[in-house]
Formats: structure tokens, C-alpha cells, sequence
């Protein structure tokens, strides 16, 4: 059907007897061929970060954070970019005010604060790139998102509580309350001290998470050397075809194995 | 308003005894008539096989007698009107009620015998159609009601109290009313139906049919042809073009493909033999060295080493047709082969070595059609590829190290997401599954 066709395409894309119908459409002619490579350098590596704050006419590359840091334990990240302070929309006022969340100088809030977030992957997910006319497929690890982190609001907060002379006392008295709300409901029941269990973990890894130290993160922009060098890795270097295991109806099988029924 | 909804509440609790007040009540509010009317029908269940005894002392004696079946009680023919008819649309027949009260009070008047109910049910019918064909389901009730109705002639259905309660106040009356009686009742069911189009029955169902298939088949085929060119143009430019170029400055662009599993791979046996060749070849290289110590060994080597390169070219992998072939062939001794080589390999070329216990290689093709389809094989498992959903924020694809020196590399932004579904037509024994 289309072998006229396969011979114009590259060779090392062709697979002589190559036609349409082996992809399922039989009457359908092949206009484009496009070897695909799959590589694991950077799998256990790559976010795919979504930042739900910019469009996507933004590119990530204009978002330079100045300073980076993670917690590697973790694996969370934070990226402080600059604000404008200069520009004519700016509110120094305001910024002075809120600049109290970040240090007692007096200075002005001019970073905003992103923090990263793992949302659940529904599916696998992979980065293809196409270099000489050949897709590599490197699987993705983590989806990330960069939500804003509003610390500093809770800095001011309590400058301002502490300001005020909000008493102390009181706090310490609501903590108390809770701790022995917290102590009856586990008394109670041997489910209720179960689940209480299982929220005190989350709790406890969000403990754990905070008291993570932040370690210094040496963020590459897009346009640079390492970022190059490293999304080089992106293809793979070898050239063999793999042989996949799964048949057809086993990848069917382990589709729906894998699928969570979520929907009644 | 608050009006409506309470006045909703207060028909089906008004219905077996405060029918008359709830009719009153209504009726000072203004809306008064219709709701009364209505009340007194919808609340027919108890409230009519009650109100038929005392009606037939009383005919019209009270304005709400406008509610009660039988105006002149002189026949006192089981009206099947409320509980069949009213079944087929409660929300609707509940607002619609409003409406034809006017008309009922004065059709009532005109035709005391017909019977309220008929009388009533004719004139909420028409009303309540036209309602009904005006919202937002004006095709639903249609079909819920041609297959609803049908069966409702005469029986209960959604309103079995009210069926109920008359069948009980007029027994035998109320089921031959309703069946016989009802003939024209029934009519007026067929009529309900058809109504709501203001259309002939058939006509109706045909239509609404045709409709819905070819709505269907439209929405898929828009989907096909909209979602494949832009996937297809993504890739290769230009679809009308049979000659392989793929779009112009594809290379810059960084793609995310979604696919439900991956598959599972194993290393070419090519690969794995030429391990296997170049672990043999050590071995002998070893052997050798052991054996003599004389520098004749050096041409020794050079030959076993040819002799190992010729094993090898016949596995060799560069030419794509041997790769199938040996693929085909060697498959069996594949596992074998895999566990021994993995371990060890000393040889420079053998870089890819590193990568063994993970895939890396080529795994598949992507080709895109005439037809704007675009598939991915990989293996044997065909994938269509479409177009993933469109993302209005910001995505990029980040490197990070999490080893010291901690470090993370912006590798790009996020072109283009696509979705890998397997196509189901592809997998050949799929029907023979359980």
C-alpha cells in the first residue's frame, strides 16, 4: 500500500514492509515516520513542574528565580523570584509593610516565594524531544507543582500579634485544649485511636517535612551550558531496538490492572 | 419565590385531607387557582377517593371543587387523570398544573360530564407539553414519556399511592376507568406524548432517533478530524505531502506524551549476543595469554578475535531487517542470555551496558497517516495519538539533582501534551479473552 511511500522515508527509519496496516488503519497511506527511542538517564530526574500561577504564554525560562532551595531528603523546592520593586505598579508602601515577613531591615518585599507541590500522576508520563528527525522518550518521574508560599504573611502576623501584646498565655491555653481533645477522642474507640493514628502520620511526615532543613539549590536556566549538557541525556545513545516484552493483551491487562476504579 | 417551592411541598402533604385548605390557601396567595387546582390533583392519591363521597353530596359546592374529579357527580367515573398522567412528568406536571387552571375552571364548567380529571388532564396536558418541550429537556421527557407512557395506561408507575388510593376508593371502577374509561385517557396519554413535540407519535420517536445518531456520529467524526490534523501537522507539516519531511522546527520543541502503562523491554539479543560474543572473546583472549607467553599469540588473538567478529556480524545489528530476524529467532534464549551478560562487561563500546537494567534503545515508531491518524508501535502494541489536554498555565520540564551538589536544570517549556490510548482494534486476540 504505501511502499512507494517507505522508500522516500530515511533509512534507518524504515522498516521494509512497513505499512499502514500494521498500525492498525489499513487503508490509510503513511506520510511521516518517526523512529522512537526511550531512555532512562534522567528518569528517576525529571519534573515536569507546572506553574498554575503564569500563563502559558510565560515561558518558564522569563520565571529566573534568583535564589533556589531544596530540602533533599524531600525533594521540595523553592524558587524566590524577583519582583519589580522599581516599577511604576509597585506599592512601596505595602511592600515595606509586608517586607517585615522577610527580615527585620526594613527592606522591601521583592521576591515571591514559589513552593513545590507533588500531585499524583494519573498516567505515565514522558518527554519526547525530536533530534534528526527521531523521537527519544524519557519517562517522568514527578509532577510538580509551584504554588506561592505565603510565609511571609504569616512572619507579619505574628510581628503584629506579637506587637500588640496578644497574650501568649492564650495560645498556649487553645494548644492545650486541643492536645486533650486530641487525647479523649483516642480513649475512645480502638478505630477512632487507628485513624487518629493514621492522621497523626501525615501529620508526622508534614512534621518531618518542616523540620527538613532547606539546602542551597543551584538552579540552571534553560538557555544555559549545564542545562544543555544535561538535556543532551534527554536522547538516548543507544541506537539497538529493544524488544518489548508485553504483548498486546498483557499491556491491556496491566492498563486495567493499574487504572484505580474511582468512578462507581 | 418562595411561593412555588412551598407550594410544591404543601400539594403532596396536602393530599390526603387539607386539599381544600391547601387549595385555599394557595388560592390567597394569588396564584390561588392554578395551585389549588393543581394541589387538589396532584394530591389525588387519598384526597380524591375521600373527596368522591363527599363530591357526590356536594357537587361544586366549594370554588376547589374545580379540584375534585367530578363536578356535576353525576358521573363518578374513576378519572384516571391525576396519578397516570401526572406520573410521566412530576416536575413538570407540578409547574404546568398552574397554568391550566384557568382553563380547567373553565372547561370544567363547560363539560361537567367528561369529568374533571379528563377535562383537567387535557388541559394540564397540553399546557405542561408545552412546558416541558420549551426547557432544557424538552427531548429527555419526550423519550422517558413515549416509553413510560405506554406502560402507564392504566397502571401506577411513579405515583403508585395515587393509583393506589383511587383503586382502593372506586376498586374495580377505578381500573376499568382507567383502562376502559381511559381509552380516551389513554388517548390522551398517547397525545401527552407526542405533545411534547406537537408532533404525530412516530414522527417523534423517528426524529429523535435520527437525530441522536447522527448527532453522535457527528460529534465523533469532528473529533476524528479535528484532533488528527493538529497532531499530524505537529509532526510532519504538512499532511498532503507523502514524502516524509517532518515540520520545521520540530527539534526545538519539547513534547509530554501520556501513555496508560509502559511496556516492559529487554535488551535486543543482538546486543546481548555480541555481549555474550565479546565476553567470549575475553575469555579465549585470557585463556590464550595463559597458555603461550610468545608474542605469536598476538596474531592468535587477532584471529580468534576475527573468528569472534564473524560470529558476531551474524548478529550484527545494522542492517533493521537482521534485527527482526534475529529478534524472531533468538527471542527463547533471551532471558538467558540477559541474566548473564547484565553482570559483567569490561568492553568500551559497551556503554549502554550501564543502561541495562533500564531500557535504552529504540522502542517503537511513530508514523503519522494520510488521514491526519497519528500511531505509535511500540513492540507490537499500537497507540493512537492525539492530542492531550490543553494546559492554560505555564509548564516546564526541570532536571533536578538531589544529590549534592544539589542542582536543578531547566531542560524547557512544554509545547505539546499528547495521549497514547492502545487501540483496541489492533490487538488480535482480543475477542478470544474472557
Amino acid at each position: 500500500m504505501s511502499s512507494p511511500e517507505d522508500i522516500k522515508m530515511k533509512d534507518n527509519a524504515d522498516i521494509p514492509g512497513d505499512s499502514a496496516a500494521e498500525y492498525g488503519l489499513p487503508e490509510d497511506e503513511i506520510v511521516a515516520k518517526i523512529p522512537v527511542y526511550l531512555t532512562h538517564k534522567l528518569a528517576k530526574n525529571l519534573h515536569l513542574m507546572q506553574y498554575p500561577q503564569n500563563s502559558n504564554s510565560v515561558k518558564p525560562g522569563e520565571l529566573l528565580p534568583g535564589v533556589a532551595r531544596i530540602k533533599p531528603i524531600h525533594g521540595q523546592i523553592e524558587l524566590d523570584i524577583p519582583l519589580d520593586v522599581q516599577s511604576a505598579m509597585y506599592n512601596k508602601e505595602r511592600g515595606r509593610e509586608l517586607g517585615v515577613g522577610i527580615s527585620d531591615t526594613g527592606r522591601l518585599l521583592d521576591i515571591r516565594t514559589l513552593v513545590s507541590v507533588n500531585i499524583p500522576k494519573s498516567c505515565n508520563y514522558m518527554a519526547g524531544v525530536v533530534q534528526d528527525g527521531e523521537l527519544h522518550l524519557t519517562p517522568i518521574d514527578k509532577l510538580t507543582q509551584l504554588r506561592p508560599s505565603l510565609k511571609y504573611l504569616d512572619r507579619v502576623a505574628e510581628k503584629q500579634r506579637a506587637a500588640s501584646k496578644i497574650d501568649d498565655d492564650d495560645e498556649e491555653e487553645e494548644k492545650e485544649v486541643k492536645a486533650q481533645t486530641i487525647q479523649v477522642t483516642v480513649r475512645s474507640a480502638e478505630a477512632e485511636e487507628a485513624l487518629r493514628q493514621q492522621q497523626n502520620s501525615i501529620a508526622f511526615m508534614q512534621k518531618k517535612l518542616e523540620e527538613e532543613p532547606w539546602s542551597k539549590l543551584q538552579y540552571y536556566d534553560m538557555g544555559s551550558e549545564e542545562s544543555g549538557s544535561v538535556s543532551s541525556k534527554l536522547i538516548a545513545s543507544n541506537r539497538e531496538e529493544l524488544i518489548c516484552k508485553t504483548s498486546p493483551s498483557d499491556y491491556l491487562i496491566s492498563v486495567i490492572g493499574s487504572m484505580e476504579p474511582d468512578v462507581l | 419565590m418562595p411561593d412555588i417551592p412551598s407550594q410544591g411541598d404543601e400539594k403532596p402533604s396536602s393530599r390526603p385531607s387539607s386539599s381544600l385548605r391547601g387549595g385555599s390557601s394557595l388560592r390567597g396567595r394569588g396564584r390561588g387557582r392554578g395551585l389549588s387546582s393543581s394541589s387538589s390533583t396532584t394530591g389525588g392519591p387519598s384526597l380524591p377517593s375521600e373527596r368522591l363521597t363527599s363530591i357526590r353530596n356536594r357537587p361544586t359546592s366549594t370554588p376547589s371543587a374545580a379540584t375534585t374529579p367530578t363536578t356535576g357527580g353525576s358521573k363518578l367515573v374513576f378519572k384516571p387523570t391525576i396519578p397516570a398522567r401526572r406520573n410521566k412528568k412530576e416536575p413538570s406536571s407540578l409547574l404546568t398544573n398552574t397554568l391550566p387552571e384557568a382553563k380547567r375552571e373553565k372547561k370544567d364548567e363547560k363539560r361537567p360530564d367528561r369529568g374533571r380529571g379528563r377535562g383537567m388532564m387535557r388541559a394540564r396536558e397540553r399546557p405542561a407539553l408545552i412546558e416541558s418541550v420549551s426547557g432544557p429537556f424538552a427531548q429527555g421527557p419526550a423519550l422517558i414519556s413515549s416509553v413510560g407512557r405506554r406502560g402507564m395506561t392504566g397502571t401506577s408507575g411513579p405515583m403508585p399511592s395515587a393509583m393506589g388510593g383511587l383503586g382502593d376508593a372506586s376498586g374495580v371502577k377505578a381500573e376499568g376507568g382507567a383502562t376502559g374509561d381511559s381509552k380516551p385517557g389513554g388517548s390522551e396519554d398517547v397525545e401527552l406524548v407526542m405533545l411534547t413535540d406537537h408532533n404525530a407519535l412516530d414522527n417523534n420517536s423517528a426524529v429523535e432517533v435520527q437525530t441522536e445518531e447522527m448527532a453522535i456520529q457527528a460529534v465523533e467524526e469532528m473529533n476524528r478530524l479535528r484532533l488528527d490534523f493538529s497532531v499530524a501537522e505537529f509532526f510532519s507539516g504538512d499532511c498532503k505531502t507523502t514524502e516524509g519531511e517532518l515540520a520545521a522546527g520540530l527539534d526545538e520543541k519539547m513534547m509530554v506524551f501520556q501513555i496508560p502503562q509502559l511496556p516492559e523491554f529487554d535488551l535486543a539479543p543482538e546486543i546481548i549476543q555480541r555481549r555474550l560474543a565479546s565476553k567470549q572473546k575475553k575469555l579465549m583472549k585470557q585463556r590464550i595469554a595463559a597458555e603461550k607467553i610468545k608474542e605469536d599469540i598476538k596474531p592468535s588473538i587477532v584471529d580468534i578475535d576475527a573468528a569472534a567478529d564473524n560470529s558476531a556480524i551474524n548478529v550484527d545489528v545494522k542492517p533493521d531487517i537482521r534485527q527482526l530476524e534475529m529478534m524472531e529467532d533468538v527471542k527463547p534464549d533471551l532471558s538467558k542470555l540477559a541474566i548473564e551478560d547484565d553482570k559483567d562487561d569490561s568492553e568500551p563500546e559497551d556503554e549502554d551496558q550501564e543502561n541495562d537494567d533500564q531500557a535504552d534503545g529504540r522502542v517503537g515508531t511513530l508514523v503519522v497517516l494520510k488521514s491526519g491518524a497519528v500511531r505509535m508501535k511500540i513492540g507490537d502494541i499500537v497507540l493512537d495519538v492525539s492530542r492531550g489536554a490543553d494546559c492554560q498555565f505555564m509548564r516546564g520540564l526541570l532536571a533536578i539533582d538531589q544529590r549534592e551538589p544539589h542542582s536543578a536544570f531547566l531542560l524547557g517549556n512544554v509545547d505539546q501534551q499528547f495521549l497514547c490510548t492502545p487501540d483496541l482494534d489492533s490487538i488480535p486476540d482480543l475477542e478470544q479473552q474472557e
